[in-house]
């Protein structure tokens, strides 16, 4: 496994957001963790990019231990955070965008017009606005600048944190084709989605989280085939039974 | 021009003059401001401790001025460095509420004033003009080459720092910092660093607008404080987080201030930046050109 | 036999006595007298014991930390540094001085005008509080203090410019006039008597005031806290006392001028609040007094006094950040824990109610059952429309549940109910009367309201909290709660035993006097809700009631919310917890996208297809 998760909780003051959570994501997998709203989902993402601290467990990379390394350190090892919220930088150009995304290569020319050609490729529309102000694209080119920004450091892992947020069906449809063209070029991607069925539709694997902790993991087929995912997300009591309570120390 | 113009036009170029040194504080307070959140109260002290060593320098030592500049540059920067780390960068690491680096700057601001009363005394030193004695007749109002100086400096690093931002990728990573923390971070940007760095170059600009203006205020060591609090001024009427900002609503201040010494009396300067201040908290609380919505802190 | 009825549900809970610090108790109330005994007894020996010039330093200290108390005293009661209060202390004492002096008024008149004319500058000054924010606020007030005696040295006419004004003649009694002994006298009792009336102010119907505002603007105003009114009430007190403590400043002195109040004295009094420590409210006393000694003690060099107030200042705020005072008294009460005598858990009060049969401690029936109509409400936040012309009812005495999935609105429609932000369009109607416009005066209309995280001030006990739940329900005025007499005494007593009863009914009596901070996330839930019924509301808005509970505590929170309801109080919930609002909830709306999908009983709209892809989200778009 290149990424991989051991029993990490988190939790915000009193609120304990995740509890005792697992996952791995091996080479060239498409990995979704779904969940309704508040399971802890982003939390768990968010600590896998450094962005939470992580009160007990272990976040490892290539079997190095990196639960303490700073988020700005972990893009170097490769590892690109999509965050939530729509947080381009506003007032720059989408060229200066994606010129941030490549920061940690500045110096290496070659690599960036090499990721450039590859991010205009699959989001053409950046390269016909390259010039124009973050601020005035619409919903769904900020959330691609967002991917393509990731994109520009040539990770090895994509970390996405509910892409398709607060876009019309449209353009979830349009995002969703672009993560699946991803998915053909053998990137590692981990994901957080909402949308169950149109995540599971290009996943490999997936998780499910209730309350912070993991209930359920499968394959897609597994999963698809599953009623209790379903009764999950509505809450209600499920065929599968309450998991044992997750144990966090501390 | 009819004779009694000339004093206001004096006046205008004093105040230009002196706005170009609030400048040189407020874009330090702006760069530091921009990229962690964080006043500090004793940037006011970095400018005198910039006026003694030009004192101490030129006028005791006899240095070279090109020289003397260069080592005012580059001690109050190390200054600078050793205040960030003592009094803003513990309390950027601990998440909770933000009053630890006010008091904790406030407390350098006072330690500062008092170690440069200790090494040179209560009385003010006076610094004999750097450059040239010259007065400039500008539309034939005298003005004296000092102020001059000072303008011009002030407005060549604001645009420095604009043309740095915009085109060096480490200028645009200080901008990202600005903007958004999280999202500089998750695309690799070291925003620690970032704002250490910040820290260092608000010193040094504060050391070199110590060294320009000590020819026009004279060396004094309380005179910190109120330099501080007229800096916040100035880039609370600019506008906080805003480069340009930090240029206009310090030129403002300073003309504002200079015209009102004329108008009334010198005493009345600080009673001129206060209701400039009130006037832009009804009409426009986050600045001339501000995008940080100072409600929001 | 009556003693073995616990109303709590966990009796060996309620007999932890080491954690819990009962809030009435004989060693607690005889703490205050006992500390204005003390503080008398230690001014006035000093003044017997020292000699002259020792007690005119300790006058000064004392009239600083007048000062220093205020300055932190509008910090617990608002949550901003005024550090321009010497500006403040400057006004009265000029007030003084230009009155005597100038227009030959008697002392005492002087006096009096200085503290209301200081008292007034006092809140002119803090009206920027009202647009900006902590910090911005906190320099624009420094830089009031200058702004003030550099303005009197530009009217030399009055108030003698630069040079000052000399020979201010100072208070008379009859044919004595007042010496700085009977001033310093004077000063003891003013200092000891604030510090008593703000510590019975903190258990007042103000008190708590104060702490919610501090928490919070928006939490205080679901209160009923006026935010207006009660940063004017905290400024206008902190600057009569400034004011009061610089008049007699310049009674004593016979002399004022703008050098006397430089900036380092603004630094002095905030350093002294901040060494002293905030919390507390000897604190900024203790601190000043530090400050102001410490210099003459440590070397026979004085100048190097302002080194060591920044050093200081630096040092304390990263090794100590509280503060001195409140590190030694935790410290103190720790130590006496562990020696002291066990004391009971619970205080008389409940004890009583405890020994009665605890069944019949039921929750108080709504008083006004009333009907919640939503009709077209719609809001949209730059261009992105949260929420788009919803309408419904909740009918009263009965729970309302309002679901969906991420992003459909929901938060978004409690806010508009309360007023958190205006509305774009429709209204809303509590029992046919259109709910106000501003937040406080929603809550005075009977609408209480919980928050997504639990909202509550962690340092104060679980009685405490549910107490300010009743703030609208108090009638005493500032004053009788500052001095702790008649009617706010007997209002805080009363407020005291109900919120008790209704803890008692919720099953959390044996909590009541824990801090809130303490206890766990399920109890800070019911904890909200029991104040919620404190406010005597007409309906309750629930925001995710049950976030972050599991098992257990969702059934014990669920059996509380269903006594609430047939009790006869309305209730509006929030939620996602589907199972939870299947079996509590009587009519569900269901939000998608802004939008109203489906309306009815829980379990029909739980069955409903459309329902169940909006969650799931749609095959059709890939």
């Amino acid at each position: 496994m290149a990424l991989e998760v051991d029993g990490a909780c988190v939790s915000y003051g009193r609120i304990q957001a995740v509890r005792d959570a697992s996952l791995g994501v091996a080479d060239g997998e498409f990995v979704c963790v779904l969940g309704r709203n508040g399971a802890g989902k982003s939390s768990l993402l968010r600590a896998v990019a450094g962005f939470e601290p992580v009160q007990s467990g272990r976040v490892l990379w290539d079997g190095a231990d990196i639960t303490r390394v700073p988020p700005h350190r972990r893009v170097g090892m490769g590892i690109a955070f999509v965050m939530d919220g729509r947080r381009v930088f506003r007032t720059a150009t989408v060229i200066e965008n994606l010129r941030l995304g490549s920061y940690i290569h500045r110096r290496d020319r070659r690599r960036i017009s090499t990721s450039l050609e590859r991010v205009t490729a699959l989001f053409p529309v950046l390269a016909a606005k390259s010039a124009m102000q973050a601020a005035t694209l619409s919903g769904g080119e900020q959330q691609m600048l967002l991917i393509g920004q990731a994109l520009m450091a040539a990770p090895r892992l994509l970390l996405l944190d509910e892409p398709s947020a607060g876009l019309a069906p449209k353009l979830v449809a349009d995002l969703f084709r672009a993560l699946g063209a991803l998915r053909v070029d053998g990137m590692q991607v981990l994901i957080v989605e909402q949308f169950v069925r149109q995540a599971l539709a290009l996943a490999d694997r997936g998780y499910v989280l209730d309350n912070g902790q993991m209930v359920l993991d499968g394959s897609t087929e597994e999963l698809l085939g599953s009623p209790s995912v379903a009764d999950i997300y509505i809450g209600r009591p499920t065929a599968a039974g309450d998991p044992p309570p997750g144990r966090c120390g501390g | 021009m009819p004779a009694s113009w000339q004093p206001y036009v004096t006046a205008l170029f004093v105040g230009m003059g002196t706005g170009g040194v609030y400048a040189l504080v407020a874009m330090g307070y702006n760069l530091v401001f921009s990229s962690t959140g964080v006043f500090n109260l004793a940037q006011g002290d970095l400018v005198s401790v910039g006026g003694f060593l030009a004192f101490a320098l030129v006028t005791s030592s006899h240095v070279n001025v090109l020289l003397a500049v260069c080592v005012a540059i580059a001690a109050v920067g190390a200054l600078g460095l050793i205040q960030e780390l003592i009094t803003v960068d513990p309390y950027l690491r601990r998440k909770g509420d933000g009053f630890g680096w006010l008091i904790a700057t406030l407390g350098a601001s006072v330690a500062i004033e008092n170690g440069l009363q200790l090494i040179w005394g209560s009385e003010p030193h006076p610094v004999p003009p750097l450059v040239s004695h010259a007065t400039f007749y500008i539309l034939g109002a005298p003005v004296a080459a000092s102020y001059v100086l000072v303008f011009v400096i002030a407005v060549a690093i604001a645009v420095g720092i604009d043309v740095w931002t915009a085109r060096t990728m480490i200028g645009q990573a200080w901008r990202a910092t600005a903007e958004d923390r999280e999202a500089a971070q998750a695309r690799g940007i070291n925003v620690r660093a970032v704002g250490i760095a910040a820290f260092v170059l608000a010193a040094m600009l504060s050391g070199l607008a110590g060294f320009l203006v000590a020819p026009i205020t004279e060396a004094q060591y309380n005179a910190g404080a109120i330099m501080s609090l007229q800096g916040f001024v100035a880039i609370a009427i600019g506008g906080f987080g805003a480069q340009r900002g930090a240029l206009v609503g310090s030129l403002l201040l300073g003309i504002a201030e200079a015209e009102a010494s004329l108008i009334w009396s010198p005493g009345y300067q600080s009673t001129t930046a206060l209701v400039l201040l009130m006037l832009v908290l009804v009409v426009r609380p986050s600045g001339l050109f501000g995008r940080v919505d100072p409600r929001v802190a | 036999m009556s003693h073995e009825l616990e109303t709590s549900a966990h009796p060996a809970e309620s007999r932890v006595g080491a954690d819990a610090t009962p809030a009435s108790g004989p060693l607690r109330d005889l703490a205050l007298p006992a500390g204005v005994v003390a503080g008398l007894l230690l001014g006035f020996g000093l003044l017997t014991l020292t000699d002259a010039a020792f007690i005119d330093k300790l006058l000064y200290i004392l009239l600083l930390s007048l000062v220093a108390v205020s300055v932190n005293f509008t910090h617990s009661a608002t949550g901003e540094l005024a550090l321009g209060q010497v500006g403040v202390f400057a006004a009265g004492a000029y007030g003084y001085a230009v009155t005597t002096n100038h227009y030959g008024w008697n002392g005492w008149l002087g006096l009096a005008f200085g503290t209301v004319f200081a008292g007034l500058i006092g809140i002119i000054a803090a009206l920027p509080s009202l647009r900006i924010g902590s910090w911005y606020f906190a320099l624009t007030s420094l830089f009031i203090a200058v702004v003030i005696p550099d303005l009197a040295r530009q009217i030399p006419s009055l108030t003698g410019g630069s040079d000052g004004l000399a020979g201010i003649p100072p208070l008379v009694i009859g044919s004595h006039a007042l010496t700085f002994k009977d001033v310093y006298g004077v000063a003891v009792v003013l200092v000891v008597m604030l510090l008593a009336a703000l510590r019975i102010l903190t258990h007042s119907r103000y008190g708590l005031a104060f702490d919610s505002l501090r928490r919070s603007p928006v939490f205080a105003t679901s209160l009923g806290v006026s935010v207006v009114r009660t940063k004017a009430l905290a400024y206008g007190f902190a600057s009569v006392v400034s004011g009061l403590a610089g008049g007699l400043f310049a009674a004593v002195n016979g002399y004022v001028s703008p050098d006397a109040f430089p900036v380092s004295l603004s630094i002095l009094v905030v350093a002294g609040a901040v060494v002293g420590g905030q919390e507390s409210v000897v604190g900024p006393v203790v601190g000043v007094a530090i400050l102001q000694l410490l210099p003459d003690y440590t070397s026979s060099v004085q100048r190097y006094s302002l080194l060591l107030y920044g050093g200081i200042l630096v040092i304390v705020m990263l090794l100590v950040p509280r503060g001195l005072v409140p590190v030694i008294t935790d410290g103190l009460r720790r130590g006496w824990r562990r020696i002291g005598p066990r004391r009971p858990d619970t205080p008389s009060a409940s004890r009583r109610l405890a020994s009665s049969s605890p069944v019949d401690v039921a929750l108080p029936r709504a008083q006004l059952v009333t009907d919640l109509e939503v009709v077209d409400v719609a809001k949209a936040f730059g261009g992105v429309q949260a929420l788009g012309g919803i309408s419904f009812d909740a009918p009263a005495g009965f729970i309302t549940a309002v679901i969906g999935p991420n992003g459909s609105g929901k938060t978004t429609l409690l806010n508009l109910i309360t007023a958190v932000y205006p509305r774009d369009a429709g209204y809303v109607r509590l029992g046919g009367v259109s709910l106000a416009r501003r937040r406080h005066r929603v809550a005075a209309q009977g609408v209480a309201r919980t928050f997504q995280t639990p909202m509550i001030m962690a340092e104060r006990t679980v009685v405490d909290n549910v107490q300010a739940g009743a703030f609208l329900t108090g009638r005493a005025t500032f004053l009788e709660s500052l001095l702790g007499v008649g009617r706010a005494r007997a209002e805080q007593r009363r407020g005291r035993e109900r919120a008790l009863a209704l803890l008692a009914e919720a099953d959390l009596l044996h909590i009541a006097h824990r801090d809130a901070g303490e206890v766990s996330l399920g109890q800070q839930r019911k904890l909200e809700i029991v104040r919620s019924l404190a406010l005597n509301p007409r309906l309750l808005l629930l925001d995710e009631p049950c976030a972050g509970l599991m098992g257990r505590e969702v059934e014990e929170l669920e059996g509380l919310l269903k006594r609430v309801r047939d009790a006869g109080y309305s209730i509006v919930l929030v939620e996602h917890n589907m199972s939870l609002v299947m079996s509590l909830a009587d009519r569900v709306v269901v939000l998608d996208q802004g939008q109203v999908i489906a309306v009815g009983p829980s379990d029909e709209v739980q069955a409903s297809p459309e329902v169940i892809a909006a969650y799931l989200g749609d095959d059709d778009g890939a």
